[in-house]
Order: C-alpha cells, then structure tokens, then sequence
C-alpha cells in the first residue's frame, strides 16, 4: 500500500488514480482497496489541502468533516474511491458524509468500522521527543504506511520527560501544533490512532495525572465533551477552534503552556 | 529600559527610573517612535524586543502584585476582557473572550464623548441591559435616547450588564482582582461591587508583569516600582 502526499493541485494536475480515506480503516479494508483498484495511491481527505469551499456541509459542521467531502469533490475524476471511516471510530458525521460523498462524486465509497487490534500496540511517537507537528503528521499516515523498523528505533530512543501533553485528534489548522514544544506527549484520539484502537475510549481520555495538558477539540465536534471533562480533572486547559485560529487562542494556550511547566 | 503595554486604545509606557506611566494614543504609537525592550499588547510586537502575550504579562503582573494562593483576576479594556484564575499560583484558567465583551470599553469613551456623560454622575441601580458587547450597546442604547431616555441612565444599564457578565465570565468568584481600564470607572466598580468584592489593581498590571520579567532576568532592577503597583498615570493628552 502506498500514500500520496502530493498536494491536491498535483494530484488533479496529474494521471494517477487515488483512494481516498477518511479515519482510522482497518487495515483489512485499505488492503482490500488497494487490490481492487491497483496502481492507485491512498490519499488522507481529513487533511485540509486548499480544496475549493463546496459548502455540501454546513459551516457549522466539524472542519475536518468539511475537509473530508471538499476534498472528494475537488479531486474530480482522480478519485476512483473512498474507503471512509463510519463507525464509532470516526464519528456519525463521518457516517453522513460517506452517503454525501458517494452522491455527489459518484464513486464507490466502502464504509468501514474499525474495532482496533486486539493488543494495543506501542505508542512510540507519542511518547517521542521531537517535533510535535511531525510526529501527529506521521502517526496519521501510518495508517496507511507504517513506520519503519528504524523509525520506530529512532522513536523509542528519543522518547523523554514530558513537559507538557496534548490530546486530541489532528487539529484544523495544523499549525495549533507548532505552538507546542518537543517534549510535548501525545494523548485522546491520535494515540488511539498510534495503539491501533481508535475506537478505544479507555486509551482515549487516559491521561496522567499531573501533567499539564492542552485538551483540544474541533469546533462542532462531540469529542468536547470529553475534553471539556478530563480538563477540569485534570487542570488542564480545553481548547475549541473552529475555522480559524485566533490570536487570542493562540496566546491562551501560549500562556498555558508558559505558565504550567512543570519543574 | 522601556517598557510598553499597547493596547488598542492607550499604550501604558514606563521607563525604569520614572514616577509614573506615560498614556499615549496607541494610534499614535508607531509614529512615536517607542521602542520597547520589554513589551506587550498586539499593538507592541513590532516594536519590542522581547514581547509577551497579553495573557502572560497579565498572569506575570497578577501574580507579582497579589500575594494569595487562589485568586481570579479579570483585565476589561477598551478592546476585550481578559481571564487568569490560580489555584496554589498555579494557572488554572485562563481565558480571552474578544466577541463577547467586544470593544466595551472604547465604545463607553466614544458614548461618553459623543452625549457629553460623566461617568462619576452615571447612575447604577437594580436595572440592567442584556448587552455583554460594544457593538449591540451602541444600538441599545442610541435606541433608548431616541426614545426619549435620559442617556446617562441607558448608559448605566448597560455598564451593570457589563458588570453581570464580567461576574458570570469570571466564574462568580467570592473577590475578583480587577485590572484594565475599567478600574477607573465608578459605576462599573460600582455595579461590579454588587455581586464580588472587587480589588481594583489599576491599569498597569501587564507592565508590572513585565518588570517582573525583566527583573528575572537582571535582578539589579529590583522590586516592581511604586509607579507600577499603584497605576500611577500621566495622560500625553493632558
């Protein structure tokens, strides 16, 4: 199995065929895609790629879910098929997209549900030391392509004391993670992703106690319940950004992040 | 060393070694010329060589300038309100809200100005408006002049809804540190007073803040000056 990372403008521009994806499919699904349309490379519709604004799905609707549906549309006759997450994993947005997307774009969209691996694997690169952007960005795509037996090395060998931690899923807009220091550990649903249970909410809102923690959510979507919940257990601060990220958020977690540091 | 805190109406600038703060236009700010060694205020970034969030020169100056474990202290300005609650001096909240107390302040100076109110003679009673935002303010209360209100009584209802809200943003606390702009109006403090202990820190909180910061990093420059700790001002203008 293969990911394209190329931008949308170079897919569109190009001939190669896509899949797209959308969540944490099963591995199963992806391979059963990959053989039934070979040559084709998956590609990630949760990612915002600066896909024409189709307003299919309300403003007032998670921007990830947007991102999903806009990007289909725009891939036009790229995209030979979605495998689309639509279970507990994703979210019931995520459900009604799949019917949209299979409407309006006219492909075949395979709805999957993924009750994850029976042991949780090793969350290396959330527990790494490094960029945090970097680690989120890769935790994601090896769902499609999994680390190598040298990144998973490299991964365990940077892996230190945390100084602060984020949970959440990946933020729209990406850059809220360049906000955070390298020694920032992972939690909520991208570890999920990492552990291979993405439906696991167990591993979802375990966080550990003392650790100043940035709860994130996307604006519009159910996950804030949780993180309204484990940040005033866990004195952490919630953060909800819808389409944009804002000064004042951006320096309300700036200042959180300052100002908790342990030690 | 210069410090500046630059907000959207009035830039607070204090040199170390002076008796008080200077209050400059902050349209006039940039053709002034200031070059801050320590700033903050989105209006500061350009012209400072260290410049710290609005959020962190508050917490910093609330914490330099109150000495108790678990205090909330709310900024309302002329622009916005600004949150940090601690718990053992530890941040547990912090918050800015730019919508919901939209421009309160910069439209209570240009109310002021345009029906010539004092605001020391505005009266306070039970009656307030439902308006946490300058924008809805201006029609609520253009609306209740036209209608033949006497315009510092629409002011005054609005000044209590502010006050409600400020209480309800600040989480209700038992005393609320009150630093910003609004510390210097008396029927805010007035209505505010109704529902918290107030304890009013003055308008030079962040720049307290950043003289804490300052001195962090030369101890030479010693405590937070008098100027600072008790928001002694001097208006340009004047």
């Amino acid at each position: 199995m293969r990911l394209c990372r190329d931008s949308l403008e170079v897919v569109k521009a190009g001939d190669a065929p896509v899949i797209g994806f959308w969540g944490a499919p099963p591995r199963a699904a992806l391979q059963a895609a990959a053989s039934r349309f070979p040559g084709a490379a998956f590609y990630d519709l949760d990612v915002y790629r600066g896909a024409r604004e189709t307003r299919t799905v309300p403003d007032a609707c998670c921007h990830v879910i947007r991102n999903c549906v806009d990007n289909a549309l725009a891939l036009g006759d790229r995209l030979h098929a979605v495998v689309a997450a639509t279970g507990e994993e994703k979210c019931d947005a995520g459900r009604l997209a799949a019917r949209l997307v299979a409407e309006l774009a006219g492909v075949e969209v395979i709805r999957t549900t993924n009750p994850g691996i029976d042991r949780p694997a090793e969350a290396a690169l959330c527990e790494a030391t490094g960029p945090l952007k970097a680690r989120v960005v890769r935790i994601m795509e090896a769902i499609v392509e999994p680390l190598t037996a040298e990144e998973l090395e490299q991964a365990r060998a940077s892996r230190g004391e945390p100084t602060h931690g984020f949970w959440g899923t990946p933020p729209y807009p990406m850059a809220v993670l360049d906000l955070f220091p390298d020694t920032t550990r992972v939690f909520g649903w991208t570890r999920c992703v990492e552990q291979g249970r993405p439906a696991d909410l167990d591993i979802e809102t375990k966080v550990p106690p003392d650790l100043p923690i940035v709860f994130f959510s996307q604006g519009f979507c159910a996950k804030s319940m949780l993180a309204r919940r484990l940040a005033a257990r866990h004195r952490g601060m919630h953060v909800d950004v819808h389409d944009s990220l804002g000064a004042a958020t951006m320096a309300k977690i700036e200042a959180f992040l300052r100002l908790s540091a342990r030690g | 060393m210069l410090f500046g805190d630059a907000g959207s109406s009035w830039c607070k600038v204090f040199e170390a070694g002076s008796g008080a703060v200077r209050l400059v236009p902050s349209r006039e700010v940039k053709a002034s010329g200031f070059a801050f060694d320590f700033g903050t205020g989105h209006s500061a970034r350009g012209l400072s060589t260290r410049f710290e969030n609005d959020l962190v020169s508050l917490c910093r100056g609330a914490l330099a300038l109150v000495d108790e474990a678990d205090f909330t202290a709310l900024d309302l300005g002329s622009r916005d309100a600004k949150l940090v609650a601690f718990a053992g001096r530890r941040p547990v909240r912090l918050d800015w809200s730019v919508g919901c107390a939209a421009a309160t302040g910069a439209t209570l100076e240009m109310l002021g100005k345009f029906y010539a109110v004092d605001y020391s003679a505005v009266p306070v009673d039970d009656s307030y408006s439902q308006v946490t935002c300058g924008t809805y303010a201006v029609e609520r209360i253009m609306d209740a002049v036209a209608a033949g209100e006497d315009a510092a009584d629409a002011i005054g209802r609005f000044i209590h809804g502010l006050a409600r809200s400020s209480f309800d943003f600040a989480g209700r606390p038992e005393r609320l540190f009150l630093s910003g702009g609004f510390t210097l109006c008396p029927p805010y403090l007035a209505a505010l007073s109704r529902y918290t202990e107030v304890v009013p820190l003055g308008r030079t909180t962040p720049l307290a803040g950043l003289w804490a910061f300052a001195a962090e990093e030369d101890p030479s420059l010693g405590p937070i000056p008098e100027a600072l700790r008790a928001s002694r001002c001097l208006d340009d203008a004047k």
